[in-house]
């Protein structure tokens, strides 16, 4: 990357900043290079150097951009770090912590006792300020919960098995006993999908405005919420799926099922992208991290394992006491896993993964033991915010180090008003992805498409011949049904006279003449009494 | 003289404007002079009045002057022309021979050309048996130069003998044609093209001389004609001079012609005398070896002065002469023009050329524009762009003017206003910029060399001071301690407590400790904790760090450790040295070591002088730079007695120390490494503990995936989950029974069990795949305290306790098993039922089946063979079978070849498609090129402000005002 110094430089001081600056440089291209950069040295044509060169030079410049921008994060994440060598984090009970943390944060730990319509599940909104809670039996509340201002509250009466906001907090999805049912911030009832039966479990995706379902019946549908069509259905053959997940990074849908295999779909294709078997029995809950990196899944085999979803692969697996109800991985990286009625918070699986070294033995942080039995959990974004549902409420836990300290408000705003709400939806249905554009590399756009550069290669090709169907139709078959003839019945009685049809015919007269010929000669050989006993070719 | 220049030149100029005038007028000017000539022979009286001649030449010259382009004038220049038309009518008369006119071609070739071109090989043929006049001559002539254009000129000069002047050769033209004057008027517009035109003449010569013979002919022709047509216009020309004539009825358009008619005589005369000389047999000889129609030169009249003085003060006249005539370098007689279309054909490409020249200024600046991101309209003036100096404040008010006065006088500026150091500066600048460019740099270089070296002498000394400064005082105060430690000793026997007073002290100290800045509470800190500075900032990251370790001395300080005590690092001094770092503190404390330290860290100091001085060796002709070599020993000197100094009083303290405390150094370096041994022993036994296994227990994995009795089992105490476990009671009985264990607190809560210590994750990967040996965490800090007590019957111990511990369980075959193990086990055993996993690999075949290579039979049964019943085998066999293949993803070309527990859809997704590029893109040559090329999104979201703004400006932006055209090339 960096360039060999052509001129003799001078030996002492000027080499210092110089060697800072490339250092600055490759930290930069390293963080935010994007990869490689292209080899310019090696192309011939001039004007092509020239442009990749300049082209080269201005995404250093980005990358060294970003790296400069980094100033603007103001705020570092930071864990809970043990002293000593004995001590250990996952010690710390959360009323210590909450002792030893700022008002304000401590004031983020609360626990809502719900205890007529549980098991609950919670959501977050996308930028952390509210949270839906669905009791199993029909409860559904919004609320503001730094404020604890309720927003909604819904009794549905009938069984509610999940529950997902959309875009911003003014929307959300249930899934109901028969179909999913979308109410606004006020709990009205929008709309019913009723082409959705029986939804056991919800997932939005937020940039293509897709609600995704997975049925009893074992279908993944895919509405989109902008528009309300059903853009894809897709049968997954393997019953009832178990759990459902999105990797964030490129909007794949995972479906665990009963017979432990995790698929990976996208709507642009009828049958998986990937199958994998992950456990030996149902797969119980999965969570991808944000980087699409890695997928942890919990299996009713008393496993959880982390997988390498570049190269599925697992990467490590862990041994449960029961099998895990629910994994979330923070924005930081920290996985939640619930189990029976505990939760374990995991630190640096990924890191270790990644290092290629040996997997972490402790966890971060646990919480639970007080016989709720855990039934989902979030990460609340942008808080050191663990949302923990179970059978008798919700539970917000404070983890330090969780949640991504900086947010880029023209991205996510967790302070927004209702103005920039409004421009951002605007904004977010403008900018909305297709779905064509999900596939497993969300980078594939703009890429070449190598089938069809290389017929039309092949076509500019000066030696490349179009295939003559003429020539073709004349070695296929013989007699009355010949191709040929069947091609001049066809198209032959058109008015359209054509090279091709011209071709046609002439071959069909020569081929008509040499009959004849043949006949003739034929007749020839068996004289003028046998001559009528000749055969007629065709 | 200057006057002489311009007669000479007046003709020619006129030349100019004749070229422009119609041939009639021409024609009409020689009936004049005829006209002319006749009165002059009948009235032969009044001739050979030089005198009066040159006075008329006087006034001719003073009126053209005043009247410019008057009728009179254009009439004098006739009655300075008529002559040479007469010549030309005695040319024209000769026409008809043919041969003069033919000479008078030829030498007028050969002036334009080199001898060598001119003679080209159709030339000698046509002129064997010609001698070159003027080729002769040239040789004759003494200064001969080298350059073509003066040797045209020295041609010239020749036929200046006998007068051929340019002013005949113009006439000569016009008789040829307007074309020839042309060409004679583009010559002298380029003066500088010259050369190079000359060559492109020589090369027109050639094909010239070829084409001669017809012009010739042409040209006679013409000529007749002409003389034809003159002879009709005669009349109307005479009167048309008469009118003038009487029009003007002065008496210098009288005395003019006078002259006139004299030379004529002249010429007449001395016919027979000039004709040796030359073609202007009709020219007038005058007493200086000048023809009588020719104006005088200085140069003429030279060799008639016979005064020395009078000689010596014209010199410069005669040398100042021949130059107009280089510049009017036309010959006699120039050769027959081209004909037009090939003349055009020339101008044309010599316009051409001229035209490519100044397009070609542009072509940096059209390139530079193409090359361009961005362009803005209209163009930004270049000459904005230059930074407006300050121009100096003159003074406006009467307190300015006095101020500016003050300064004046005492010297602080000049009366400009200038400062002057703006002075100096002024005339630095001026300096510069008469030198180049390169020497500029290369005394940059220099300077810049210099003060990189005064920087390392500066670098030196201070590193010597800090020496002084801060191990040296250590040094120093380390003494004072030890009397002091030597006198609480004694006091101390003496029953007197100081611990009190000491704790005091520390007291004290840490309370003014925490005065300074550089504490945790102070503003600075807050500061960099509020803007997060130490991010970014890696002075306040040092800080930071410094203030951390501070504060965790100073608490140590306050509890009074033992460790304080002994060290005594500053507390407000900046501390922490990095080659203290890597030392034994316990070392360090022994002054002896400070001093050895010092002594090396001079010795180093010293060494490092020398290899400098070997360094520089490259540099030398830097060094004898008398001014640099004379500060740098300065320097040195000065560094090398600090570092003599202190070398010596650390000599001289160790001596006396070493005299007196050598006892007690010893002892203690003796006692430090006790303790140094004590506490790696500690570590080691910490490490042990923090390392939760010992180097065997890396094999116990692998020995309980061989099926082994696993030595260890281990579990938590139980939770009320795990209690369903039937083995997990006894388990944690057992657990309880191991005398040395007395943390099961932690693990306790800790379910999570490690499966391998594998050091890397392929191992592990694939221990994973496995998933049999599972131990849990919790029990390891149990397991290496037992190992430590037990280090030797480490088998022997556990192998008895496990029997214990399983001696209450189900069966024999779990005996080894651990707990979790067992659970895995159930639960294979619990989806035994499904064979999930044969399902799976069936599921893959089929999709590598599906997506692979498909052959499909296109064999119509029947069809040119028999079928249905009582067809034999056969003749089943015998039919031809149509198979097609269709080609798929080969089984081991697939992604997911070599995972076992993946499928890979490898269909193409055509809902894709639509995003993807058809074809690599015009310019790039290869997919990756491209693909590399897309790698940085433009979005906001992806890339900062900046990046996103200049990724989208468009590349012509047009700002209001007008948009000219560009005034001349900006590169």
């Amino acid at each position: 990357m960096a360039t060999a110094p052509t001129k003799a430089v001078a030996p002492t001081k000027q080499q210092q900043p110089q060697t800072r600056d490339t250092k600055r440089v490759i930290e930069a291209q390293k963080k935010y290079g994007r990869g490689r950069a292209i080899r310019t040295h090696s192309i011939r044509d001039k004007k092509l150097r020239r442009n990749l060169q300049a082209v080269e030079e201005k995404y250093k410049n980005a990358a060294l951009q970003a790296k400069d921008a980094e100033i603007l994060h103001e705020h570092t994440a930071g864990f809970i770090e043990p002293e000593g060598e004995m001590e250990r984090t996952y010690r710390v009970r959360q009323d210590e912590i909450s002792e030893s943390v700022g008002i304000e944060t401590a004031k983020k730990k609360f626990e809502l006792r719900l205890e007529d319509f549980g098991p609950y599940r919670a959501d977050y909104t996308r930028n952390g300020r509210e949270l839906l809670l669905a009791g199993r039996k029909g409860h559904v509340a919004t609320m503001d919960w730094r404020n604890g201002k309720l927003g909604c509250e819904l009794h549905l009466r009938e069984t509610v098995r999940d529950a997902r906001w959309l875009h911003n907090n003014q929307y959300f999805a249930v899934a109901q006993k028969k179909s999913v049912y979308i109410y606004d911030s006020k709990g009205v009832e929008l709309h019913c999908l009723d082409r959705i039966v029986e939804p056991c479990f919800l997932e939005f995706l937020p940039y293509h405005f897709l609600l995704a379902s997975a049925q009893m019946s074992g279908h993944l549908k895919y509405t989109d919420t902008s528009t309300g069509q059903l853009i894809a259905e897709f049968p997954t053959k393997v019953g009832a799926p178990t759990s459902l997940a999105q990797n964030p990074w490129n909007a794949i849908i995972h479906v665990g099922h009963q017979d432990g295999t995790v698929s990976l779909w996208s709507p642009n294709t009828e049958t998986p992208l990937v199958k994998a078997l992950v456990h030996r029995g149902p797969v119980r809950s999965m969570a991808m991290d944000r980087q699409g990196r890695y997928m942890v899944s919990t299996g009713q085999d008393l496993k959880m394992a982390v997988w390498d979803i570049r190269m599925y692969r697992e990467v490590h697996s862990y041994a449960c006491r029961q099998p895990g109800s629910s994994v979330s991985i923070s924005d930081r990286g920290l996985t939640a896993v619930g189990w029976g009625t505990q939760v374990s918070i995991w630190r640096g699986l990924f890191d270790a993964a990644a290092a290629n070294e040996e997997k972490v033995k402790q966890p971060y942080m646990t919480w639970g033991g007080d016989g709720q039995r855990v039934e989902n959990m979030r990460w609340c974004p942008f808080e050191d915010i663990l949302g923990v549902a179970h059978d008798k409420g919700f539970a917000s836990v404070i983890v330090p180090g969780a949640g991504e300290p900086n947010f880029d408000a023209l991205e996510v705003n967790p302070y927004e008003n209702p103005k920039q709400r409004q421009e951002a939806e605007v904004r977010g249905l403008m900018h909305k992805l297709q779905p064509g554009m999900i596939s497993l590399d969300p980078d594939f756009i703009g890429k070449v498409d190598t089938v069809s550069d290389r017929k039309i290669r092949q076509e500019r090709n000066p030696d490349h011949k179009p295939e003559d169907t003429i020539e073709k139709l004349k070695n296929r078959g013989r007699g009355r049904n010949s191709a040929l003839r069947k091609y001049l019945r066809k198209k032959g009685r058109r008015n359209v006279i054509d090279e091709k049809l011209l071709k046609a015919q002439a071959l069909q007269k020569e081929r008509s003449a040499r009959a004849k010929d043949r006949l003739n000669a034929e007749k020839e050989g068996l004289g003028p009494a046998l001559a009528r006993f000749a055969k007629k070719d065709f | 003289m200057p006057r002489k220049q311009t007669q000479q030149r007046g003709p020619r100029d006129d030349a100019f404007q004749k070229k422009k005038q119609h041939t009639a007028t021409k024609r009409r000017s020689g009936k004049i002079l005829n006209a002319l000539s006749i009165a002059e022979r009948e009235n032969p009286q009044r001739h050979k009045i030089r005198r009066n001649r040159l006075g008329d030449d006087d006034d001719y010259f003073k009126r053209k002057r005043n009247e410019d382009s008057d009728g009179p004038d254009n009439k004098r220049r006739r009655t300075g022309d008529d002559e040479d038309d007469e010549d030309d009518d005695s040319n024209a008369g000769s026409d008809g021979a043919g041969r003069r006119w033919k000479i008078g071609v030829d030498s007028d070739n050969d002036s334009e050309l080199d001898s060598d071109e001119a003679m080209g090989s159709s030339d000698e043929e046509k002129f064997e048996g010609f001698t070159f006049r003027g080729s002769s001559t040239f040789k004759e002539k003494p200064k001969a130069k080298p350059q073509k254009p003066q040797r045209a000129r020295e041609i010239n000069l020749s036929e200046g003998e006998d007068e051929s002047d340019e002013d005949e050769g113009m006439d000569d033209d016009d008789d040829l044609g307007e074309d020839a004057i042309d060409l004679v008027a583009a010559w002298d517009m380029n003066v500088a093209e010259e050369a190079a035109e000359a060559k492109k003449a020589a090369a027109k010569n050639k094909k010239r001389a070829e084409i001669e013979k017809s012009d010739e002919d042409i040209s006679g022709s013409e000529g007749d004609t002409e003389e034809d047509e003159s002879e009709s216009d005669d009349e109307n020309d005479g009167s048309y001079l008469s009118m003038s004539d009487d029009d003007e009825g002065n008496t210098d358009g009288l005395s003019k012609l006078q002259s006139f008619v004299d030379s004529m005589t002249t010429t007449a005369a001395s016919k027979a005398t000039k004709k040796t000389k030359g073609g202007q047999e009709h020219l007038n000889p005058t007493e200086f070896g000048l023809t009588a129609t020719r104006k005088l030169t200085v140069a003429d009249l030279l060799s008639s002065v016979t005064d020395s003085r009078l000689k010596n003060s014209l010199k410069h006249v005669d040398t100042a002469v021949p130059a107009p005539k280089t510049s009017s370098g036309i010959p006699g007689k120039l050769d027959a023009p081209l004909a037009k279309r090939q003349q055009d054909r020339i101008e044309r490409a010599a316009a051409y050329e001229k035209s490519k020249a100044t397009l070609g200024r542009w072509l940096e600046t059209v390139k530079a524009n193409r090359r361009a991101e961005h362009l803005v309209f209209p163009l930004p003036d270049p000459d904005a762009q230059l930074s407006h100096r300050i121009s100096v404040v003159e003074p406006k008010t009467d307190l300015e003017s006095a101020i500016q006065n003050i300064l004046v006088e005492s010297g602080l500026a000049d009366a400009q206003g200038k400062s002057a150091e703006g002075q100096v500066q002024e005339f630095e600048e001026l300096q510069a910029r008469q030198m180049p460019i390169e020497e500029i740099r290369a005394r940059r270089a220099e300077l810049r060399k210099h003060r990189d070296l005064m920087f390392r002498e500066e670098v030196r000394s201070k590193r010597i001071k800090k020496i002084k400064s801060k191990s040296y005082r250590r040094v120093h105060r380390k003494e004072q301690e030890r009397l002091e430690q030597k006198e609480r000793q004694a006091l101390l026997e003496a029953g007197v407590d100081l611990e009190e007073q000491d704790r005091e002290a520390n007291e004290r100290r840490r309370a003014e400790a925490r005065m300074g800045s550089k504490h945790k509470e102070s503003k600075w800190a807050k500061s960099l904790k509020q803007t997060g500075r130490t991010a970014w900032d890696e002075d306040a990251r040092h800080g930071a760090v410094e203030l951390a370790q501070r504060e965790e001395e100073l608490r140590q300080r306050i509890e009074g450790k033992r460790v304080t005590r002994g060290e005594d690092e500053d507390y407000l001094g900046s501390s922490s040295e990095s080659e203290s770092e890597n030392e034994n503190p316990w070392e360090e404390q022994d002054s002896d070591s400070e001093k050895r330290k010092l002594l090396k860290k001079l010795n180093k100091l010293e060494g490092a002088d020398q290899a400098d001085k070997e360094a520089k060796g490259p540099y030398a002709k830097l060094l004898n730079l008398k001014f640099m070599q004379n500060a740098e020993a300065a320097r040195r000197e000065e560094n090398d007695a600090e570092i003599r100094r202190l070398n010596r009083e650390l000599q001289g303290g160790e001596e006396s120390q070493s005299e007196a405390e050598s006892e007690v150094g010893r002892r203690k370096f003796g006692h430090s490494e006790d303790k140094k041994a004590e506490n790696e022993k500690a570590k080691k036994q910490t490490t042990r503990n923090e390392f939760e296994e010992a180097p065997g227990s890396d094999e116990e994995p692998e020995l309980d995936a061989g099926q082994q009795p696993a030595p260890k089992a281990r579990t938590s105490k139980g939770k009320p989950q795990s209690n369903k476990k039937p083995s997990a009671n006894p388990l944690a009985r057992a657990n309880k029974e191991v005398p040395a264990q007395d943390e099961s607190e932690g693990e306790e809560e800790n379910p999570w069990l490690v499966q391998s210590s594998g050091k890397n994750r392929r191992s592990k990967a694939d221990d994973s795949q496995q998933t049999v040996d599972i131990t849990p965490v919790g029990a390891e800090p149990t397991k290496s305290n037992f190992k430590k007590t037990t280090a030797s019957s480490k088998t022997k111990t556990s192998t008895p306790l496990l029997r214990d511990t399983n001696a209450e369980s189900d069966s024999d075959d779990e005996d080894n098993v651990p707990v979790l193990l067992k659970n895995h086990d159930l639960v294979k055993r619990a989806f035994a039922g499904d064979e999930v996993v044969q399902a799976f690999e069936q599921e893959k075949l089929d999709t590598v089946k599906e997506e692979g290579d498909q052959v499909i039979d296109e064999t119509l049964p029947g069809w040119g063979s028999w079928t249905g019943d009582g067809v034999s085998k056969k003749q089943k066999k015998r039919q031809k079978r149509v198979l097609t293949t269709i080609e798929g993803v080969k089984p081991e070309q697939r992604k997911d070849a070599k995972l076992s527990r993946v499928i890979i859809n490898e269909k193409r997704i055509k809902k894709n498609n639509k995003y993807l590029a058809t074809q690599l893109p015009h310019q790039y040559e290869t997919k990756q090129q491209y693909e590399r090329s897309l790698r940085v999104p433009i979005g906001p979201e992806w890339v900062t402000k900046e990046t996103f703004s200049a990724s989208t400006k468009p590349r012509v932006l047009i700002k209001q005002g007008v948009i000219k055209p560009m005034e001349k090339p900006m590169v």
